[in-house]
């Protein structure tokens, strides 16, 4: 037990005046405000790193498949080429084939069965190879090479001309509705049949 | 002077402000922890950026590669059909005012009658094609490198003369 003056214990136990808590909100409010952007930027970052992983993952998968698929080919039907679409005959006789519906941003291979019969494709199944792709593009070279590496360009009625094919293609995601993140993709594929 | 009884608490120490050296402890960690977390980021954000760059110099370098299965044994290795020294970008496909990013700085050697081992009789038909592309990332020069064979009775033949055609 002890003795404490009167004026020692006012002095301990009096309020804050208007300027301590004037500079405390401010300080607090700049620390606040630190934080939140640290934390936000923090975040981003790591969404927009998860991105690039996922969308540089899903273009080398769909970029080998595309290359394997079209390098076996035996022949692209150039009556169902468009700059988004080519359809390929395997050396099966059956089919496959990438579209790129710009409506829904989604590239899909398709494969199946054509029925000579009827002139149709039957059987057809399709995978989702792309998601999120924002332009794709395939445009289609002759065999026969000039002078600087170049290529002529190749007339779609004509596919026995037809051995080189060029896809490009750009895909995105994005980051808090925000900020964007993408991955482009092209390739020269020659048909080695 | 007005005297008053008054009782002290047992414990004192919860009344007591942090120490200097807490406070400097606790300053040391947060700033510790900081700059670790600030480093992981840009260290993961410069390893993704590497892995693009060289995952895109392998697209140019394969695209170079293709493209010489469509040349004859003569365009390739007795003409100069084939450029030694080549440009292309990170971003091949941009629009008007944007910014192409990374230059790749490529050049393209033929070695006919390369060395093999084991020796081949077939030797003076084949040519050793290698194609490297360079460029700088942040600061840093990079350089990749793809070799491959070309060979005079090899894929380019049926490719060009190949008339095979069924479609739909």
């Amino acid at each position: 037990m002890n003795l404490i003056s009167d004026s020692t214990r006012s002095h301990a136990q009096r309020a804050w005046t208007l300027v301590e808590v004037s500079v405390a909100v401010c300080l607090s409010s700049v620390i606040m405000a630190a934080l939140m952007q640290t934390s936000l930027f923090t975040s981003r970052s790591f969404v927009a790193m998860g991105n690039y992983n996922e969308l540089d993952q899903l273009s080398r998968n769909a970029l080998d498949t595309m290359t394997r698929d079209i390098r076996q080919a035996k022949v692209f039907s150039p009556k169902y080429y468009r700059t988004n679409m080519m359809i390929f005959t395997n050396l099966d006789n059956g089919y496959f084939g990438y579209v790129w519906d710009p409506r829904t941003k989604v590239v899909s291979r398709l494969s199946g069965g054509f029925s000579p019969a009827s002139g149709s494709f039957v059987n057809v199944q399709s995978n989702t190879v792309l998601t999120g792709c924002e332009y794709f593009s395939f445009r289609i070279w002759q065999r026969n090479p000039t002078n600087g590496f170049q290529f002529p360009w190749s007339s779609a009625g004509n596919p026995i001309d037809t051995k080189l094919v060029d896809v490009s293609w750009r895909c995105s995601r994005r980051v808090l509705d925000k900020f964007n993140t993408e991955s482009v993709q092209t390739a020269k594929i020659v048909l080695r049949n | 002077m007005k005297l008053r009884l008054a009782i002290r608490p047992h414990g004192r120490v919860s009344q007591i402000a942090y120490t200097l050296a807490e406070v400097m402890i606790a300053t040391a960690l947060l700033a510790i922890v900081g700059v670790a977390l600030y480093g992981g980021m840009s260290s993961g954000f410069a390893i993704t950026q590497a892995s693009r760059e060289n995952l895109r110099a392998t697209q140019i370098l394969v695209e170079r590669m293709e493209g010489i299965r469509l040349y004859n044994w003569n365009q390739l290795v007795y003409s100069n059909w084939i450029p030694q020294r080549f440009t292309n970008w990170y971003y091949p496909l941009t629009k008007p005012g944007e910014s192409p990013g990374i230059m790749y700085l490529g050049e393209m050697h033929f070695q006919p009658n390369p060395t093999l081992n084991p020796t081949v009789t077939y030797g003076p038909y084949m040519c050793e094609v290698s194609a490297t592309v360079n460029w700088t990332s942040g600061g840093v020069p990079r350089s990749r490198t793809l070799t491959t064979y070309a060979a005079r009775d090899g894929v380019q033949n049926y490719v060009y003369t190949s008339t095979n055609y069924l479609a739909p």
